[in-house]
This record gives C-alpha cells, sequence and structure tokens, in this order.
C-alpha cells in the first residue's frame, strides 16, 4: 500500500488532492511547472521538482517528465486530478508498468469509454439508458441508411465514432438532407479522425445536462452519490452547477443511479466516475463517461457528505469503500460558481497579477481555490481561478446563499465572469429550475 | 548573451541613467548595476558593492535542463566532469542528471569556467533551477 501520492496537476485541483491526502496522513509530492513554482500546494508539498517550462506539452503532458518525477522522488502513487492526463490510458498504463499505483480506473476502462460506439455498446450491455439509435456504425448502402434513420424519426445527428469534444457532428432535420450530410460528415470524420466510420442517434433539441457521480472499489462495491444538473454551459463549457438536478422524481433518478453503479461493476471499474446524461421530457439518454474526478465534485461532497477525493485515494490503495449505498443519503441542495479569469464580455482568457482576491464566507459556503493577492494567473492554462459553493437545506436557501456569496467576492487585476454569475443568480428561468442546455446562450443573445 | 551585448547594455544603461537592470531569458538572467548611482546600495560600503557589481555582471547562471541528481563526476570515474575554475569548451558536458540508470547531461553554456556551485552533489534538482555559476570567455 502506498504511502506517498504525487500530484500531476495544477491550480485548484491540485490543493484539493493534497489536502485529502494529507488527511490521510500521505506525504505529497508536487510535480509542477515552472509558471507554478509558487503556487500553494508546491509549498506545503513535502517534496516538489520542476518537471519542465510552462507550456502543459512540455510538463503536466508529458508523461516522461512526470514518471521520472516519480522514479526521483521515491512516489508511491500518481494523482492525475481532472485534464492534462487523466484520461489517457497509455498513461495510465505507464504508471502501472512502472509500478506505481494510478488513483483512478484502469487502461482497459479509459480506453473503451473514450471511443465512442464502443462506450454506448458497454453502456447497453449493462442496461443504461443510451440515446436512440443503433450501437454500430452506419453502411455503406444509402437505401439501407434511410431505412434505419427512418425508424428512428427525424431530426438526427450523425457523428464520429473517433470524433469528440464538440468535432465530427452534424444534425439533419428531414430526408432531403442526409445523403448530403452523410457524405460531407463520412469525408470530414476520414481526414479529421482518419476513421470514416459515422453512427447516427436522435437528435435531442431541448436537453438538460444531468450526471451521476460514481465510486467504485476493486473488491465488487459501486455506489451512486447522486444526481448534479450542468445545464448551465457555455459552447460546452459548464459554467454554473448544482445537486441534486431539480425537479427529477427521485425513484427514475435511483433507477439510473443503480445501472450506473451496475455499470462500474461489469466493466471493473475503480475510483471516481461520471455518468453524463441529456435528459429530455422525462427519459434518460447517455452520452458520455467521464473517468476521473470531475470539477464539480464538490457539489455532490455537500450534499452526501463524503470526501469524494479521498475516498479515491483509498481505493486506489486497494481498501473497500468507506460506506454503502444505504449509507448514502441527499441532504439540502448545492451550487458551484465556477470563477474564470476572463473577459466577462468576450470571454477572452485574462491572465495577469491578482491585486485583490477576497473570497465570501459564512454558513454553507465553500471555495475551493489556489489564488491569492499577489498571486499571477499564468497564459498558459485553463482559466478556473476559484470555485464558490453554497450549500442550504433547501434549493431556496443554497440559491440565496449563493447570491449573497457573488456579491461578497472580490477579484481586482485579472477581469472574471462573476458578473456573469450575479445576473444568472437573478435569472427567472434558472431560479424556477430545469433550464435546457441552450438557456445561457439563449440568455446572453437576449441580452446582446 | 555574449560579453559584447553585455557592454552595449552598460553603455545604454549609462546613457538612460538607468542604476540596475535585471534581464531573464529562456536559459539565462542577467544582473547589471552601477554602483555610483545605486542608492539603496549606499548603507554598504560603496567600494564592495562596484566590485561585486562588476564580477556580477560578468557570471551567467547554469540551469538545469531536465529533472534528476545532480552529479558532478560520472558514477564510474573519480574524476569531476567539470572542476570549479577549469576551463571548459561551449556544449562540454559539466555535470549529469541522474533518475535510475538515465543520465542527463548538463552542457557548458559558453567557453569558460564554473565559479560556483549553487546545488548540493547528489541533491534532486528541477528543471530551471540554477545549478552553477558559470564565467564566460571569450
Amino acid at each position: 500500500m502506498f504511502d506517498s501520492v504525487l500530484i500531476a496537476n495544477r491550480g485548484e485541483i491540485a490543493l484539493r488532492i493534497q489536502r485529502a491526502a494529507r488527511a490521510l496522513g500521505l506525504r505529497t509530492i508536487a510535480a509542477h511547472s515552472e509558471a507554478d513554482r509558487d503556487a500553494p500546494h508546491v509549498r506545503a508539498a513535502d517534496a516538489a521538482v520542476c518537471i519542465g517550462p510552462a507550456p502543459a506539452a512540455r510538463s503536466y503532458l508529458d508523461p516522461a517528465a512526470i514518471l521520472l518525477a516519480a522514479e526521483a522522488t521515491g512516489a508511491g502513487a500518481i494523482h492525475p486530478g481532472y485534464g492534462f492526463l487523466s484520461e489517457n490510458a497509455d498513461f495510465a498504463e505507464a504508471v502501472t508498468r512502472a509500478g506505481l499505483a494510478f488513483i483512478g480506473p484502469n487502461a482497459s476502462c479509459i480506453r473503451t469509454m473514450g471511443d465512442k460506439v464502443a462506450a454506448k455498446s458497454a453502456m447497453i450491455r449493462a442496461g443504461v439508458p443510451c440515446v436512440p439509435g443503433p450501437d454500430s456504425g452506419l453502411p455503406d448502402d444509402m437505401a439501407a441508411v434511410r431505412g434505419i434513420v427512418e425508424r428512428l424519426g427525424y431530426p438526427v445527428i450523425l457523428k464520429a465514432a473517433g470524433g469528440g469534444g464538440g468535432r465530427g457532428m452534424r444534425v439533419v432535420k428531414d430526408g432531403a438532407g442526409l445523403a448530403e450530410a452523410l457524405g460531407v460528415t463520412r469525408e470530414e470524420a476520414r481526414r479529421a479522425f482518419n476513421n470514416p466510420e459515422i453512427y447516427v442517434e436522435k437528435f435531442l433539441t431541448h436537453p438538460r445536462h444531468v450526471e451521476i457521480q460514481v465510486l467504485a472499489d476493486r473488491h465488487g462495491n459501486a455506489v451512486w452519490l447522486g444526481s448534479r444538473d450542468c445545464s448551465l454551459q457555455r459552447r460546452h463549457q459548464k459554467v454554473l452547477e448544482e445537486a441534486p438536478a431539480p425537479g427529477l422524481a427521485p425513484g427514475l433518478v435511483a433507477e439510473i443511479g443503480e445501472r450506473c453503479a451496475e455499470a462500474c461493476r461489469q466493466i471493473g471499474y475503480e475510483g471516481a466516475g461520471t455518468f453524463e446524461f441529456l435528459f429530455e421530457d422525462g427519459v434518460f439518454a447517455f452520452i458520455e463517461m467521464n473517468t476521473r474526478v470531475q470539477v464539480e465534485h464538490p457539489i455532490t461532497e455537500e450534499t452526501t457528505g463524503i470526501d469524494i477525493v479521498r475516498e479515491g485515494i483509498r481505493v486506489a490503495q486497494g481498501l473497500p469503500l468507506s460506506f454503502t449505498q444505504a449509507e448514502v443519503g441527499c441532504r439540502g441542495h448545492a451550487f458551484e460558481a465556477r470563477i474564470n479569469a476572463e473577459d466577462p464580455e468576450t470571454f477572452a482568457p485574462s491572465p495577469g497579477l491578482v491585486t485583490r482576491f477576497e473570497m465570501p464566507g459564512g454558513p454553507g459556503i465553500r471555495v475551493d481555490s489556489h489564488m491569492s493577492a499577489g498571486a499571477r494567473v499564468p497564459p498558459y492554462y485553463d482559466s478556473l481561478i476559484a470555485k464558490i459553493i453554497a450549500h442550504g437545506a433547501t434549493r431556496d436557501e443554497a440559491l440565496t446563499r449563493l447570491r449573497v456569496a457573488l456579491a461578497e467576492a472580490r477579484i481586482e487585476g485579472v477581469a472574471t465572469n462573476l458578473p456573469l454569475h450575479r445576473r444568472i443568480v437573478e435569472d427567472a428561468g434558472f431560479i424556477a429550475g430545469g433550464v435546457d442546455i441552450h438557456h445561457l446562450t439563449r440568455m446572453l443573445e437576449g441580452e446582446a | 548573451m555574449r560579453p559584447g551585448e553585455m557592454a552595449d547594455l552598460a553603455a545604454a544603461m549609462i546613457a538612460a541613467g538607468i542604476a540596475r537592470l535585471e534581464l531573464i531569458g529562456p536559459d539565462f538572467r542577467l544582473a547589471l548595476a552601477r554602483g555610483e548611482a545605486a542608492p539603496e546600495e549606499t548603507d554598504e560600503t560603496a567600494g564592495g558593492t562596484e566590485a561585486a557589481a562588476e564580477t556580477d555582471a560578468d557570471v551567467i547562471p547554469v540551469t538545469a535542463p531536465a529533472l534528476g541528481m545532480l552529479l558532478r563526476a560520472h558514477p564510474l570515474h573519480e574524476r569531476p566532469l567539470a572542476g570549479d575554475g577549469e576551463a571548459v569548451v561551449a556544449g562540454q558536458a559539466i555535470a549529469l542528471l541522474r533518475i535510475g540508470a538515465l543520465m542527463t547531461p548538463v552542457a557548458a553554456p559558453a567557453n569558460g569556467v564554473i565559479v560556483a556551485a549553487l546545488a548540493e552533489e547528489g541533491a534532486l534538482v528541477g528543471y530551471g533551477d540554477r545549478l552553477f555559476d558559470f564565467l564566460p570567455h571569450d
């Protein structure tokens, strides 16, 4: 069992991992880039080593540099956090081959979930509902394609099996545009992903983004920790999340949650993970699984009282989960506002020196941040600088606390999206709850 | 940076009345100071400040090109790759950074000599850490 953890990440999540590891009595090692020499988790680490220059490709995205740092510092485990190498199956494999523990699922799970068609097949086998559509690629014969699409019903979305992140997709509204859309999407997929395989799904026009947090150990235990609603997005980037997803029948969520836990048991999943769904007209449809801890995990920690990062480290040590499904409850409601250093109008990143950094407090308020006055937001990485998390006994109480907290927060020196969050918490649709994934875009366009 | 360029910078500083100049590049850090015009340094002995400033201007740091354990000599040899004050040529390996069986050479930035070692033998150093003060020769 390992007694030291190398943190192969930066920013707030590096600090979050370090807190969990220290609470478990583990030695922490920070592998950092030159831009993060003064980061708080680097200062607080038992050992810190600079692995490369600021650009991520030569530091946080360099598997060799991280493995060498682990060897040189005698690390027993590597925590990848989120982003960077966290969903890189080859890296997970290399860590294990080097005799270290990878804090997360095994490479085979990461690989399966990274392939859209393979992931869908695995979910269907486990009884997890998917977006309607065949779980294999479309044939070459156009008459056969028409048959498949007409049985599904327009509108449909054509997707490249090798695509992802919003690329390689095309919506088809009716039969007239099908042949041309398929030809163009196939050609794009051939060029962009070197894989011309295209599959088709029913296109959902006004879905919500609802996800289920899971935790699993290597002893066959898998639990689900409730739902989150992350529908407030801009260009596929989540802005403000809440737990649980408002207005859903608890019985329906429990049924989906159980199937997610079952899927984990079937594929031999270990660690923290999230099943993402589109939810429209009372129906859940699986879109993808994130095989790592997520940015928005704290709202589930607030509603369940479970330290997800700590549990993730413990299961990687080979220990069983420290609680059972029967002990998981949902206490109140929580929101998380992602504070980014970005221009509130153009959304362009706003790196620079933070001259003032005053975060809110009081009952039910938690702030996860690595920032302070005098610290610098480097231009090389993600612009997330803080997460303001508000918890309350009811959704109304949590929202009131969030509103007060956002009004209290002061950040100067860099531009932030605090003004956007202050607008969102006064928006009638958001206050009512249950808006779809296009709501924020409509809200921004309405004001433009 | 070549000594000629440093002389140009020093001349520009005098022309513009600048007392102190610090320049940090990807693989060097240069500090130039004019002893007689630096008011914050008047508390110290004037002569000493001037002499130190002159030396600092010529010495450049050698930083680690990777992470590893600093070795002045190859593990199979007793003699260091480059002793303090021993003349070396640009690109010559002057130390090694070891991780397991892997050794990354630290190259001399120019013809010159190591003036001082800034990291302990056997210490774990990270990318960009200052290893030596180095005095380039023409």
